[in-house]
């Protein structure tokens, strides 16, 4: 392995170019001398750039990826350091001094271990490192290292379930026995059943989030339609393309309520009258991950809204607009989905629909980005 | 002439003139003008001094009866510049006896009536000077620093509060400053006083939410070779610190905690006398092992640096403040992270 001097704290010393790499990764202010005796910056010094490059070509080989991420993966105890370090930083820590005492651990895992103890990890480094003939062999002594899974999936909970307060979490309200409000922006926050007071109206509280789902529901819609030319909203209908016209065909659902046909028991029984779970911010982290794996229209529809957010809370938003904007159809009001356009019900008892011009005027904006691009 | 006034007309001067010294500035420079030429009317003067002594109230600064000397302490900050400015112009005119006088605290005055008055000052050791926060109207600002101070021969602490745009301009004379606190101090004033103080031992530069921060710490600090202690904590605009304060080689104690500076000089490692450095709630990252291993630094507070590499040595176990109070396993990743690290030093 080659060595370079190197200098740190002023002081002078001769490293191989996994140390070096390693220091200058995690920031360290060290410089290296050139053949001319200068002293450089490590990040100004090719060669070092080549060999990060190169070792991270090596590690993306091995996971079988075109690159490799920087984020950390591991936490890295070494006889100098103590920090969380990624794939690279991890494979230049540990063979700058493979003899040394080098303990890692999983991030979101539980033991520390010796790197010789960790299996994946050990062919990893054999496989990306160089002169690792006279290395140390696999360790499997510890079983604790070996058997211990990542808790990452319990991390992860946060994404899956609703928005919560110290109180408890959102739920979707009751659509059974629902009254009249004066908006639809009134009928879809009443839909809704917050923990508790205070804090809610403030930027980033959860009224504010409940706002935003519901425009993401509105864009989601509009996006679809502009893209694929169809979308379905589960209870409510089919907004689908003919041509350069778009045309709303209401669900059996919708349209047995508006002639006043009674919900039958079951809907009742779990008092979604107009559809829906009966607790639509539960269990998400059974079904979240799935993508669309057997999943039922609505949990397609929510995952593909909700992907970047909390699907929980988009659970229960999506739940609170169908509920309202059907409830409100029931009752002879009009709904307008932003972006999209305005359902009413006519004295014949049908759904009509009226395109809204921010609809056509994004559909002519992408038309014409289509046009441009062929 | 002024054996020749009856009874009468001197009482009606002396409540004119009471009039004109509680009226603004150019009236009150008049009267003092006027009463400093009648200084061999004796019952005048009496009469004055007793129209000043109420003005300054019972007790605040004089003893009532010992004809104008001063207590040790005078504080005049609580009149809104008022009470300042009249001691000022009352001291320049030599109507007040300063000779006792010890410490001096001061508001809303400006720059050129302090070095008008500074030359009778010559016993002073503390002077403070600062501008009163007002929610309306506009504040007196003193704009530099008066040359004049080096007159105040035995100045050992000044204290300067809340001047937004204060500088320090160039003195005739070394100061013989031995302590600078500032409140709200910005770089003009920092920049500029610093050559001027080779006896300073102590700088508190505190922040204020009236004044903008200082963004560095100079070259010039070389020139303070007595300083022991350096303190600028929550400067936000602090970014630097320069390699020259290696040259402070009486250096105790060094605070530049919750402020914006990244890394340390690596010329702090020559403070062989360094006891304390605060460095909690900055970006700083590594700690150099050769600051470590200075004989006199007993500690070296890192709390809330987020960034900071964990050394496995034993010597910055021993002098970091890092670990924080977690009393229970924490749910998000950036405390955990913390925790993960604590708890592998306590298996060992």
């Amino acid at each position: 392995m080659k060595h370079v001097t190197c200098r740190l704290d002023s002081e002078v010393q001769s490293l191989n170019m996994y140390d070096v790499a390693f220091q200058h990764s995690i920031e360290l202010p060290i410089y290296v001398q050139d053949e001319g005796g200068a002293w450089v910056e490590t990040g100004k010094w090719t060669p070092l750039s080549e060999f990060i490059s190169n070792l991270q070509v090596k590690i993306a080989a091995y996971f079988k990826r075109d690159s490799i991420h920087d984020r950390a993966v591991y936490f890295y105890a070494g006889p100098d350091f103590i920090l969380e370090v990624s794939w690279v930083q991890l494979v230049c820590a540990i063979a700058r001094a493979p003899f040394d005492e080098q303990q890692v651990r999983r991030l979101w895992g539980d033991y520390w271990g010796d790197w010789k103890q960790h299996e994946g990890l050990y062919q990893l480094l054999r496989e990306t490192a160089e002169d690792v003939e006279s290395w140390p062999e696999f360790d499997g002594s510890n079983p604790d290292v070996i058997a211990q899974g990542e808790t990452h999936f319990q991390t992860q909970l946060g994404g899956y379930q609703p928005h919560s307060l110290r109180d408890g979490s959102l739920e979707a309200n009751t659509s059974v026995g629902m009254t009249l409000q004066t908006t639809f922006a009134q009928q879809y926050r009443k839909q809704v059943v917050y923990p508790s007071r205070g804090v809610l109206l403030c930027r980033s509280g959860l009224s504010w989030r409940l706002e935003a789902q519901k425009e993401n529901i509105q864009r989601h819609v509009q996006q679809t339609l502009i893209s694929s030319g169809e979308v379905y909203l589960p209870y409510i209908g089919r907004f689908h393309m003919k041509g350069d016209r778009l045309c709303f065909e209401a669900s059996r659902l919708l349209r047995d309520r508006i002639h006043g046909r009674t919900a039958p028991e079951h809907r009742l029984k779990n008092n979604r009258a107009y559809g829906g779970e009966k607790q639509p911010g539960q269990s998400i982290q059974i079904w979240g991950h799935r993508d669309d794996f057997q999943l039922s229209r609505l949990r397609q529809l929510v995952n593909a809204i909700g992907r970047k957010g909390v699907r929980g809370t988009t659970m229960i938003a999506y739940q609170a607009f169908s509920d309202s904007l059907i409830f409100r159809l029931t009752q002879g009001k009009h709904v307008t989905i932003q972006g999209v356009g305005t359902l009413r019900v006519n004295p014949s008892k049908r759904v009509s629909f009226r395109t809204s011009n921010l609809f056509r005027k994004a559909l002519k904006e992408h038309q014409a980005k289509g046009e441009d691009n062929g | 002439m002024a054996n020749a006034w009856t009874p009468e007309e001197q009482t009606e001067h002396v409540s004119k003139i009471s009039v004109l010294l509680k009226s603004k500035d150019e009236d009150q420079e008049q009267a003092c003008s006027f009463i400093a030429s009648f200084t061999d009317n004796e019952s005048f003067m009496d009469q004055m001094r007793s129209v000043v002594l109420e003005m300054f109230g019972d007790g605040t600064m004089w003893f009532k009866g010992d004809k104008g000397s001063l207590l040790k302490t005078a504080d005049l900050s609580l009149s809104m510049g008022q009470h300042s400015t009249l001691f000022l112009r009352l001291v320049k005119n030599d109507l007040i006896t300063t000779q006792n006088l010890d410490s001096l605290t001061l508001s809303d005055v400006t720059g050129r009536l302090l070095g008008d008055a500074c030359a009778n000052l010559p016993h002073l050791t503390s002077l403070t000077v600062q501008c009163s926060p007002r929610w309306g109207g506009k504040s007196v600002q003193m704009s530099v620093l008066p040359k004049e101070l080096a007159l105040c021969t035995e100045l050992q602490v000044l204290t300067i509060g809340r001047y937004q745009n204060l500088v320090a301009d160039t003195f005739d004379a070394p100061l013989s400053i031995r302590k600078l606190i500032s409140k709200g101090a910005t770089d003009g004033l920092l920049h500029g006083l610093l050559p001027w103080m080779p006896n300073v031992e102590e700088i508190v530069l505190t922040p204020d939410w009236s004044c903008s921060s200082i963004t560095s710490i100079p070259d010039t600090i070389a020139q303070c070779s007595k300083l022991k202690v350096l303190v600028c904590p929550r400067h936000w605009s602090l970014k630097s610190v320069s390699g020259k304060i290696g040259e402070c080689l009486e250096m105790l104690n060094l605070n530049v905690a919750s402020t914006s500076v990244e890394s340390l000089p690596h010329t702090l490692s020559s403070l062989s006398k360094l006891e304390f450095l605060d460095i909690q709630n900055t970006s700083i990252r590594y700690i150099p092992a050769s600051l470590l291993s200075l004989p006199e630094l007993q500690r070296i507070n890192a709390k809330g640096c987020t960034g900071l590499i964990i050394q496995t040595n034993d010597l910055f176990q021993q002098k970091l403040l890092w670990k924080k109070e977690i009393t229970c396993y924490p749910n998000d990743s950036r405390h955990r992270s913390a925790f993960v690290k604590q708890e592998y030093f306590d298996l060992q």
